[in-house]
């Protein structure tokens, strides 16, 4: 009987099995189509988080209130960290008993000068990283920082100001803004970063 | 005269040659004729589809086992364009919440429009592609632009909003959508006997204001949910 087509380029061996060359097209064809599919919705960044706690609206005020569950702990914290961005710059809070007369300090917008020499007007993020550090170095135990905003102040300033809280760098002063946002964080003996404030609340100025 | 020898048939002339020179040079000439011969008798070129087909499953196999590795599965486009950050905690599964320049989503479903205004109109589709456009790449816009740009405003209508009220903070459709999927949570993990964490991944536009994050954040707690994790573009530099 004679073979059907598909058998023609097989070989006998001699012992009655038949071998034949896989033909591969056919998957070629599904991979072919599976990675640019695939590649499509692949997410070529380094998608990390940053956790925060939920909001105590009306923290202005001075009494913390709803959705948030901050801790008793948080709550009774004696410092009460708070940073504020605004228009105009930021602004760093204390418990006015605790920390005394610098209890209130403003730190304004400033003008940089990029690599390429152009002047850019911008939130004075060295200037908050070394106030943050001098805050820390007086209250080594205190790990929680409030942050909140003005109502139109962008999610990415907020976020670049979270970062200022963190984390200690390599120095604890910083000038230019070239260095600092260049700058290393500090490693501890385990190789973890060295944290400032990591635990970040968001506040809502009622 | 062995060396004299040499270079005569060095040289290929057959003139002044020995027998055994010739006989030496011949074997040359037939071996190189062979070689050439089994040259010209080689198959036609044929594609070797197997180790190409190696390398595409090695890629197909690294892309799956990423991308189903990733909870958060961002995919970002003209209306979504993650805020930069040097934060270095990785993202854990938990109910995702969507802001995007256009409407918030949660688990891939649109739950609310989010409205533009700018200058006192509506933002146009073009306005918002390129306020994303000079978000990425700065240098791409001109001074005025970026400054007519940074005037937009993304907020949730009142009629949104509890009580329609527009200082009010919590967005009732977000709310119910959460809650939805908060019970169905607790339930699951009721069954398994794990604890419910209240986790959830907030995965924002760089251009969303601090109230409507605020709004978002202050709704999802009252939807039990009060551990947030911000999903950021993890870069060297702050």
């Amino acid at each position: 009987m004679p073979l059907p087509k598909y058998l023609d380029d097989e070989e006998d061996d001699g012992s009655g099995w038949r071998y034949a060359d896989v033909d591969l097209k056919p998957m070629m064809s599904i991979v072919c189509v599976l990675i640019p599919m695939l590649m499509f919705s692949f997410s070529f960044f380094e998608i990390k988080v940053q956790p925060v706690g939920a909001p105590k609206v009306g923290f202005m005020g001075g009494t913390a209130k709803g959705s948030g569950t901050a801790t008793p702990e948080e709550l009774k914290a004696p410092l009460n960290l708070t940073v504020i961005v605004n228009e105009s710059g930021f602004r760093i809070k204390m418990t006015q008993e605790v920390v005394g007369p610098d209890s209130d300090q403003k730190i304004d917008k400033k003008t940089f000068s990029t690599a390429d020499g152009e002047k850019v007007e911008d939130y004075d993020y060295p200037e908050l990283y070394n106030r943050l550090v001098e805050i820390k170095k007086k209250f080594p135990e205190e790990t929680s920082v409030n942050v909140g905003a003005e109502t139109h102040i962008t999610w990415e300033v907020v976020a670049r100001t979270m970062d200022a809280t963190r984390s200690l760098l390599r120095k604890e002063k910083y000038t230019s803004l070239d260095e600092y946002t260049n700058a290393f964080e500090q490693m501890d003996d385990q190789g973890k970063p060295k944290r400032l404030f990591p635990n970040v609340v968001f506040v809502v100025a009622e | 005269m062995a060396d004299d020898r040499d270079e005569k048939v060095g040289d290929g002339t057959t003139e002044n040659m020995s027998a055994a020179d010739l006989l030496v040079q011949m074997r040359r000439e037939a071996k190189a004729a062979a070689v050439k011969a089994e040259r010209r008798k080689v198959e036609p070129f044929q594609f070797g589809f197997t180790s190409l087909l190696d390398a595409l499953v090695v890629l197909l196999m690294f892309l799956l086992v990423t991308i189903s590795a990733d909870p958060l599965n961002v995919k970002m486009d003209e209306r979504l364009l993650l805020a930069r950050s040097t934060s270095d905690f990785e993202p854990k599964d938990a109910i995702p919440i969507l802001i995007k320049k256009g409407f918030i989503a949660v688990d891939d479903k649109e739950v609310v429009r989010v409205d533009c205004k700018m200058q006192g109109g509506v933002c146009s589709d073009a306005d918002v592609q390129n306020r994303t456009k000079c978000d990425q790449n700065p240098k791409q816009c001109t001074a005025d632009e970026r400054n007519r740009l940074k005037t937009m405003s993304f907020f949730v209508d009142k009629s949104y909003k509890e009580d329609a009220d527009e200082n009010s903070f919590l967005i009732v459709p977000l709310q119910k959508a959460l809650e939805e999927l908060v019970k169905s949570e607790q339930e699951e993990n009721r069954e398994l006997k794990r604890e419910f964490k209240g986790l959830v991944n907030i995965i924002a536009d760089r251009a969303i204001p601090f109230r409507l994050i605020a709004e978002v954040v202050h709704t999802a707690g009252t939807a039990q949910l009060s551990n947030m994790r911000f999903a950021i573009i993890k870069v060297s530099n702050r």
